[in-house]
């Protein structure tokens, strides 16, 4: 996609909102050589620290550290790259819209107020994720229902699901109203499942970004997206 | 779109997902409202600009910490050169000072003394003037600033003559010290201590007292 530049650009992930179209960056040399805010934190391999330009070559990282040295426009950047994302995951997950804007207001106020603290430790969608998960948890203990059985549960066994018939739900008519479904059965699987699930097909995330995010380790994890895959396809091959 | 998926998840994708994604990413773009994407950006600009302020409120968490230990510091500094300093000053002035000869012939020399106005002369005032009660080692263990602020008056003869400073001695010594001013025909000075001596302790009257009342009430006090 870039293969003439010189800097290492984060995949694209379908499902986030770019503000601006990956470009090669302009200058050249080491991203270290063309500076930047925080240009000096190499710490995880495979991120990139810093851009010359504020443009979408910029990595979340890169764009999180401008920010930390005082670059509002990278947060903009930042948030318009996240925001639907991130309101999907959490709509989903709480349910109720008032909440969701709630809680999606305070994880991003939570990213502001430690912008001076901010160093990179890890992927910015992790570090994003993590707040955004920590929150959620804590509304869920504060809610009536308190914490949902999932999280502290192992998947249910695979072996439990009804044998799927192998058809490709990607094949089927897309109308609305197997959009709706798919939405249904979506918000049918247990919490813990369905964040997973979401976490991957909303913000784009490994499964060791997620176990990272979550909390858990990656057979964990793992288990959780493999139930909320499997009962999905399950369920849209029933319906089809 | 393959390809793409296989970007964003070399190792880990799991069999099936892919359909399943692919088909879950259609028509979910539900978005934040916009009074909350405002609310955040404006968040956020506010908080750049207030950057620095948020520093400098970290800076100020520090300020009374600092503050309080520094004026501790200072304090006891302060005390601790007030409890030492002045002792070893008053002792070698009072070591190298003109003592008066016990018959009173040295006067001449002490009035020398009295003339100039420093510590030297008020660190030897006690040994012609003041109470017997009030010693040496008392005197000197007042405070630097008490001295300075003494001083002057002290350094005068004619006010010294005339106002000698209060005695904090027992009312014994102070009748003591007010009989020997009597003896030495300081009478006017005698009065007034006596006075003052009865406006500090009333249920102090022993016979001596008395007598000394009875000597000195056709005596005006000094002033």
């Amino acid at each position: 996609m870039v293969a003439n530049s010189t800097l290492a650009v984060r995949p694209a992930t379908p499902r986030m909102e770019t503000a601006a179209r990956i470009v090669p960056p302009t200058g050249g040399g080491t991203p270290a050589a063309r500076g930047g805010g925080g240009a000096a934190l190499f710490k995880h391999p495979g991120i990139q620290y810093a851009c010359g330009t504020m443009d979408a070559s910029c990595s979340d990282e890169q764009l999180m550290l401008k920010y930390r040295d005082g670059d509002a426009a990278a947060f903009e950047i930042l948030y318009l790259r996240h925001k639907g994302p991130l309101f999907r995951y959490l709509r989903r997950q709480c349910g109720n819209a008032a909440t969701c804007e709630e809680l999606f207001q305070d994880v991003w106020m939570k990213i502001i107020q430690a912008r001076e603290r901010y160093t990179v430790q890890a992927k910015f969608t992790t570090y994003l994720y993590h707040i955004a998960h920590n929150r959620l948890i804590d509304f869920y203990r504060r809610s009536s229902k308190g914490l949902p059985a999932s999280y502290d549960q192992e998947p249910p066994d695979m072996d439990s699901l009804p044998a799927d018939d192998g058809r490709e739900p990607e094949r089927q008519a897309h109308n609305e109203k197997t959009l709706e479904q798919l939405e249904r059965l979506v918000d049918e699987l247990p919490e813990a499942q369905r964040e997973a699930f979401l976490m991957r097909e909303q913000a784009g995330m490994s499964l060791d970004e997620i176990a990272e995010a979550t909390g858990v380790n990656r057979e964990t994890a793992k288990s959780r997206l493999r139930y909320a895959v499997a009962k999905l396809r399950q369920g849209m091959s029933r319906l089809s | 779109m393959k390809e793409k998926r296989e970007n964003r998840h070399p190792v880990d994708l799991l069999p099936g997902e892919e359909a399943l994604a692919g088909f879950y990413g259609r028509g979910h773009g539900e978005q934040p409202p916009a009074h909350l994407d405002e609310a955040i950006l404006a968040a956020a600009r506010r908080e750049v600009r207030a950057g620095p302020r948020g520093r400098q409120r970290r800076k100020r968490e520090w300020l009374l910490p600092t503050s309080l230990a520094a004026s501790i510091l200072l304090v006891t500094g302060v005390l601790l050169y007030l409890e030492f300093q002045p002792v070893e000053t008053a002792e070698i002035v009072v070591a190298s000072a003109p003592r008066p000869a016990p018959d009173g012939g040295g006067a001449q020399e002490v009035q020398q003394a009295r003339a100039t106005p420093s510590i030297v002369a008020l660190a030897e005032a006690p040994a012609e003037e003041e109470p017997a009660g009030l010693s040496l080692p008392a005197k000197s263990r007042m405070a630097a600033p008490e001295l300075a602020r003494r001083a002057p008056e002290d350094a005068d003869p004619a006010r010294r003559t005339t106002t000698p400073p209060a005695y904090t001695g027992s009312p014994q010594a102070w009748l003591e010290e007010i009989q020997r001013l009597v003896d030495a025909g300081r009478l006017h000075d005698a009065r007034r201590e006596l006075d003052t001596l009865i406006a500090r302790h009333p249920d102090f009257r022993p016979t001596e007292l008395r007598e000394l009342q009875e000597r000195l009430v056709n005596v005006a006090p000094a002033p």
